[in-house]
């Protein structure tokens, strides 16, 4: 029965480690895993207190977690988990900011005490993480130049040379942030967390090149990660959130006198290549697939080169060209609302297969010309074809649109069949308080309050504003104080000091915290 | 006689664009105007007028004025053409100036400004000499016309060839020495004058002492007091009733075992090894443009923290807290600056290029501090790191850690007080070469500090008043390490 539950732990734990013990020919994957070949070693009582820290640890109770490392240090420091477990109460000691003493107590211990553990090599380069993270680039840079120099080979080195790179972008100091991601880009092995960086990473090559009005060396940045036909997508609009492809990039270019004839240089460039990669005759649906894409990233760049009618040629030769298909309606439709062509959208959409669809995106069109009476109308038709909702959640749009148009009574029957609690509940609050039905909002926020206690901060602030604008003002301030009182740490708290010191000068709000909960 | 009004009609028309023009220099060169006007004030639709569109205004009208003056004196004979380029030199000048310093050339901006000065020297000399000379000629013109005529009584003109302090010998030599001389004097002493536009040159010194960097640790003694102990006879026959087993009374007693000063440096008493007899803490507030750096200024929060920095650190404190303007800290010499300024707000923060400028060299080259307590928004959040992005665009702001040496020295903060989280619940530093140059509180501190402290409870206040101990000590503790280093450079 024991080696049974011993068993049954081993294979939890493996599943946890699964990661690191696919990539254990290159070290970590990831920073804060134990190989299961290591965790095999360990004795069972062992491994019981390790699970016990994991398991804090994972519930993100770091003191906790860090109390119970520590004693897996101090009963089995000979043990092979003994490194691993100062090694994550180093990580406790982060999560609870003290940044310094994860340094000094915790990673450096594990490089003096266990100086060959896997933990050791981790550790060398989390102090310079650490350090960059308090702002100490000078011994950042030091650290991760230690490691990229006794660990050259492991997957650290690369993310230390990430680091460096980011490092160079703080200090705005572009040619060497060039340079090592260069060396990254192109050389470091992609293996585990690394590897992803370093894919990310190649895209900020490739905008810095493009920046630059490079695009051969941008596209070459970018190869390296993708294929086509994922490349050609990547390079012309890069990834959201993370680095701009070649359309933003001319965007940004072709605004600016002084550098519009770089973007225009940059645009033409990459739409020459898009040429190259266009198959002449496609065979199949994939290679179809795959001339649409690049046709659309063609008519994105001439857009943004500032050349619309490049644009719109584009576009009605692909009218032609895939007769019927809706995406292409629907994107020159919407690159024609962009440029405040409303009616001639209409039209397009008009012209779609999917009529739910397409009345859902003119519908809207209409709602951003503030026409809500002919949005309202659409809407409600879309209610009993769509009944279904696979095009959008059109009860609620239509509660929202009598709500712009101020036909709050309406706007509160549709709101109530919704069944999106509570944000329905807090719509139709601001219906009454819109009306000036002040008993009823309060009653609605009331109920908040009650049934939902995440949003409570949100429903009580919400109630103070009504209580003031009914005339109350006594009542409403003692609602603001309320809500800096019972919920110190929210953003509602902050606001309500604010609105208590600034309409009432009032400075005495209660609130404010100096321990942790 | 309508010639002679017109005549005085643009007398006085240019005595006041040259009223305008000099004030807009004296503003320009003391940053004394706000960035923008907002015309909503007027009744006008809410736009505004940067100052600069205003500088920019009128220096390049006066310099079009200036080349059209230097253009037209060519129709004119040479005297009345020199005068009236004289006069146009200086607009064309300081318009030289003001384009340079637009255009962020600033050794260019130098170089100009010094040869502007340079010309204008040259300039008052020329003309003064011509006068001099001229009035000589007139003398000698005289002289000979009518015969040399001894003067009967003293003559006090110093224009005159006979004026009795340039005695009977060499006269025309001494003339021109004294007025050489006098000439000098009057002007770089007016040029001395107009460098201090911008108010005048103060000290900052810190308190003078020395201390421990030491957290302040409250130890607890406790003293058993042990009762007398009974042997009793079981068989004898007194009866005696001994005190239960448990009944030992414990005393507690609190010593606090900060003993040592708090400060830097290995001087006598609280205060720091870079500090004089006579230096003090004081708490100097940071006026800047576009919103409302006065947030409940003098109503109680900036004295209740420097009444409590004093008394919790024994060390020498200004009576009454201050406020300084961006401009106004480049009257304070390096090494006698403000170690700490503080800064507060709600609503927008606008800097102009010279006073990023002057904050940059504040931060960097001064070792000056900034305290930023973000008093009610959001917005202020965003303002601060908009604001520091453009003063130190090469640093970046962390998260401070609970550990690091600021929320150590002297009171361990184990968590971040705040009234308000208006900015989150983290402070956020700047950090060049190991030294914080701006800590961000963002969570209204001040108002814990005020009067009544927000009606927060008191271990929010106690924490919050601890956290400016530790801000303040930190700033002055740096200060003094930089200024130690600096005499050790110079011997």
């Amino acid at each position: 029965m024991k080696r049974y539950v011993s068993n049954l732990c081993l294979l939890g734990f493996a599943l946890l480690t699964l990661p690191a013990a696919s990539h254990a020919a290159q070290g970590y994957s990831r920073l804060d895993e134990m190989s299961l070949e290591r965790w095999a070693k360990l004795r069972e009582t062992e491994r019981y207190q390790m699970k016990i820290a994991e398991e804090l640890f994972t519930k993100q109770n770091y003191q906790a977690a860090a109390d119970e490392y520590e004693k897996f240090v101090t009963l089995y420091e000979a043990s092979e988990g003994a490194p691993f477990a100062q090694h994550k109460w180093a990580m406790c000691q982060v999560k609870l900011k003290k940044l310094n003493t994860a340094v000094k107590d915790g990673y450096q211990t594990v490089i003096d005490y266990w100086p060959d553990s896997p933990e050791a090599v981790a550790a060398a380069y989390l102090i310079g993480q650490t350090y960059k993270a308090m702002g100490d680039l000078p011994q950042a840079k030091q650290a991760y130049s230690n490691v990229t120099t006794k660990h050259g080979d492991e997957m650290v080195s690369v993310l230390a040379r990430l680091d460096l790179a980011d490092i160079a972008r703080i200090e705005q100091d572009r040619d060497r942030r060039v340079s090592v991601l260069k060396e990254l880009v192109f050389n470091a092995p992609r293996v585990g967390d690394a590897g992803r960086q370093v894919a990310e990473a190649s895209g900020t090559l490739a905008q810095l090149m493009f920046e630059d009005g490079s695009f051969i060396d941008g596209k070459n940045a970018l190869a390296t990660t993708y294929k086509e036909p994922n490349l050609s997508r990547e390079v012309v609009h890069g990834s959201q959130n993370r680095y701009l492809g070649v359309a933003s990039v001319t965007g940004r270019l072709v605004a600016a006198s002084e550098t519009k004839d770089k973007g225009i240089k940059l645009a033409d460039a990459a739409i020459s290549y898009l040429r190259e990669q266009m198959p002449a005759a496609p065979k199949d649906d994939a290679e179809k697939s795959f001339v649409k894409s690049l046709t659309y990233n063609m008519a994105d760049l001439h857009s943004a080169a500032g050349r619309p009618e490049e644009t719109s040629k584009i576009y009605e030769k692909m009218l032609v060209d895939y007769q019927g298909e809706d995406d292409v309606f629907d994107r020159y439709a919407g690159w024609l609302k962009g440029r405040s062509k409303r009616d001639e959208a209409r039209i397009l959409y008009g012209r779609m297969k999917n009529l739910n669809r397409a009345q859902g995106r003119i519908a809207y069109s209409y709602v951003e010309e503030q026409k809500y009476d002919l949005a309202i109308a659409i809407y409600q038709g879309l209610l009993s074809t769509d009944a279904k909702f696979t095009e959008g959640r059109w009860d609620w749009t239509l509660a929202e649109t009598y709500q712009r148009a101020g036909k709050y009574k309406e706007a509160i029957a549709a709101f109530q069949q919704c069944d999106n609690f509570p944000e329905n509940l807090f719509s139709i609050a601001s219906c009454y308080r819109a009306m000036k039905q002040h008993k009823e909002a309060i009653g609605t926020y009331t109920q908040i309050i009650g049934a939902y206690e995440t949003r409570a901060p949100q429903a009580l602030l919400q109630l103070a504003y009504t209580h003031e604008a009914a005339g109350a003002d006594e009542t409403a301030i003692a609602t603001l104080q309320q809500v800096c009182k019972r919920y110190p740490g929210t953003g509602e708290s902050a606001q309500a000091h604010q609105h208590l010191n600034n309409r009432y000068k009032i400075t005495i709000t209660f609130g404010g915290e100096a321990k942790p909960k | 006689m309508s010639a002679s009004r017109g005549s005085g009609a643009r007398w006085v028309l240019g005595i006041a664009a040259a009223a305008v023009w000099t004030a807009t220099v004296g503003a320009w060169l003391s940053h004394a105007l706000p960035p923008t006007y907002h015309l909503a004030a007027l009744g006008m639709p809410d736009r505004f007028v940067t100052n600069q569109g205003v500088y920019a205004a009128v220096f390049l009208l006066a310099a079009l004025w200036g080349a059209w003056v230097w253009r037209a004196s060519r129709a004119y004979e040479p005297v009345r053409r020199y005068w009236l380029r004289s006069v146009a030199f200086f607009p064309l000048w300081q318009a030289a100036v003001f384009i340079a310093d637009e255009l962020d050339f600033a050794s260019v901006r130098a170089t100009l400004a010094d040869l502007g000065l340079g010309g204008a020297f040259l300039i008052g000399l020329g003309w003064l000499v011509w006068y001099v000379e001229k009035r000589w000629s007139e003398f000698v013109r005289e002289s000979k016309q009518l015969g040399y005529v001894a003067p009967t009584t003293r003559i006090w003109n110093p224009f005159h060839p006979h004026a009795w302090y340039y005695g009977r010998s060499g006269a025309k030599l001494n003339q021109s020495l004294t007025v050489l001389a006098t000439y000098s004097i009057l002007f770089f002493a007016i040029f001395m004058l107009s460098g201090q536009l911008s108010g005048c040159s103060e000290l900052y010194e810190l308190p003078a002492g020395g201390g421990k960097q030491q957290t302040i640790a409250q130890t607890v003694k406790i003293q058993k007091v042990i009762k007398k102990k009974f042997v009793i006879n079981p068989f004898s026959s007194i009866i005696f009733k001994p005190p239960p087993i448990d009944d030992v009374k414990l005393q507690l007693m609190e010593i606090t075992a900060h003993k040592y000063a708090i400060g830097q440096g290995d001087g006598e008493g609280a205060g720091y090894a870079g500090g004089t007899g006579r230096g003090k803490v004081r708490f100097i507030r940071l006026q800047y443009t576009g919103g409302d750096w006065d947030q409940d200024f003098g109503i109680g929060a900036d004295l209740n923290m420097l009444i409590q920095y004093g008394v919790r650190t024994g060390q020498q404190v200004a009576d009454e807290t201050e406020s300084r303007t961006i401009a106004q800290l480049e009257n304070f010499p390096a090494g006698k600056s403000p170690p700490l300024l503080y800064m507060t707000g709600q609503k927008q923060i606008d800097l102009s290029k010279s006073e990023v400028r002057t904050l940059r060299d504040y931060l960097l080259e001064k070792q000056g501090m900034l305290f930023i307590d973000n008093g009610g928004s959001s917005n202020f959040h965003s303002q601060v790191f908009q604001a520091m992005r453009q003063i130190v665009p090469e640093i970046e702001a962390v998260k401070i850690p609970l550990d690091d040496v600021i929320h150590r020295i002297p009171y361990q903060i184990p968590f971040l007080p705040f009234v308000a989280p208006h900015g989150g619940r983290d402070s956020y530093g700047w950090k060049l070469n190991g030294r914080w140059i701006a800590y961000y509180h963002p969570g209204d501190i001040g108002d814990a500090w005020s009067d009544g402290h927000s009606g927060v409870r008191t271990e929010v206040w106690e924490a919050c008043y601890q956290l400016g101990v530790n801000v303040i000590n930190y700033s002055h503790s740096e200060y003094s390490k930089w200024l130690s280093a600096r005499a050790a450079g110079k011997k």
